[in-house]
């Protein structure tokens, strides 16, 4: 279905799903990067708190790491302390934690050709071997943190990509008549 | 709701909420929630090995992902209460550590804790509970799997990102 935009200055229609659709207008994306960005925020701020709160004797600390156990074995020696006590993850996941935040917070500052090299499969595969490769390998803190940071921060880059597609049923990256619509285009949309 | 996607969603979510109650293999979830992670990677591969490749797949393979997450976390907390049911299971007992820690530091809870953490065995509250974060937890890394696997097996024109 397609509207036609008298007035508009330009193109003469717009896509209706585009009118339609919040995720799929300008604004949508940014919106639900600012909630995913807000998400991954709030998740960090857990993983964090959970030290604090430890060292100041709020008895509930432990509960606050429970969540966290389904996904991370959480052994003390093998997490970062802050005050004394450990972050509610280990220091891979904490990496892949941040790393998938900045790639989130990064992708429109990026310029185009370092997105599309690190969303590319190879790139993605070497980060992921890394991880692993770091896993098997006798390891320390700082290779731990910076292979799970380097793993996720094109996973990241990859979420926000998907988002304009995200709750469009049809081919959301062309217009009827064939073209990208403007604001999914990288001088626009990620800028 | 897209039923090309229910199929992958459901063999990937299932069988890696299986796997994530297991003993010995559940262990692979403590790297990272990595047996999450595959659930919705398997969903993404099984939603794209027979397509052709579609532009916006990304978007396709989280959203088949999150699907598995969804399957999945619905199984794996099956599963693991079926476990604590007879005996098996440790969820229950690493919350009751942590109250009677709270307990050691002379915190003295409020009743919806101990209803949490009651020491009569499985409550709804618990299992609720448990569900709830087991879905958000598989659902989240699930649908980043399904990111993944739609890198790896939808051959998308990336020079378009």
């Amino acid at each position: 279905m397609r509207l036609a935009a008298s007035g508009l200055p330009g193109s003469a229609t717009i896509d209706a799903m585009t009118v339609v659709n919040p995720a799929c207008s300008p604004a949508g994306p940014i919106v639900a990067r600012a909630a995913l960005l807000l998400a991954c925020l709030a998740v960090l701020a857990a993983v964090a708190a959970a030290a604090p709160l430890a060292a100041a004797g709020w008895p509930y600390a432990e509960l606050l790491r429970w969540p966290f156990s389904l996904a991370c074995h959480q052994l003390p020696e093998r997490g970062f302390h802050w005050l004394g006590s450990p972050l509610a993850v280990c220091q891979r996941c904490t990496g892949l934690y941040v790393g998938f935040a900045l790639g989130l917070a990064a992708w429109p500052h990026l310029p185009a050709s370092v997105r599309r090299v690190a969303t590319r499969p190879a790139w993605l595969g070497t980060c992921l071997a890394l991880l692993a490769l770091d896993w098997a390998l006798p390891n320390s803190a700082a290779s731990r943190f910076a292979t799970g940071l380097l793993a996720a921060f094109p996973a990241g880059l990859l979420a926000h990509s998907a988002l304009p597609h995200f709750t469009n049923k049809t081919n959301p990256s062309k217009t009827d008549s064939g073209r990208r619509p403007a604001w999914t285009q990288p001088s626009s949309v990620q800028r | 709701m897209d039923t090309a996607k229910l199929g992958p969603a459901l063999i990937g979510g299932a069988s890696f909420g299986v796997l994530a109650n297991v003993p010995y293999v559940s262990a692979v979830n403590i790297v990272c929630g990595a047996l999450f992670i595959g659930g919705g990677v398997l969903a993404s591969y099984l939603f794209f090995k027979d397509r052709e490749p579609m532009e916006g797949g990304r978007a396709e393979g989280a959203k088949v992902g999150c699907l598995a997450g969804l399957f999945g976390g619905l199984v794996a907390t099956a599963a693991s209460l079926l476990m604590r049911g007879t005996g098996i299971g440790q969820e229950e007992a690493e919350l009751a550590d942590a109250l009677a820690q709270a307990e050691a530091a002379g915190f003295e809870p409020p009743a919806w804790v101990r209803t949490l953490v009651g020491g009569d065995g499985l409550t709804v509250t618990i299992a609720v509970l448990i569900l709830v974060v087991t879905i958000i937890f598989f659902s989240v890394a699930a649908t980043i799997g399904g990111l993944l696997g739609a890198v790896f097996f939808n051959k998308e024109d990336l020079d378009a990102l």
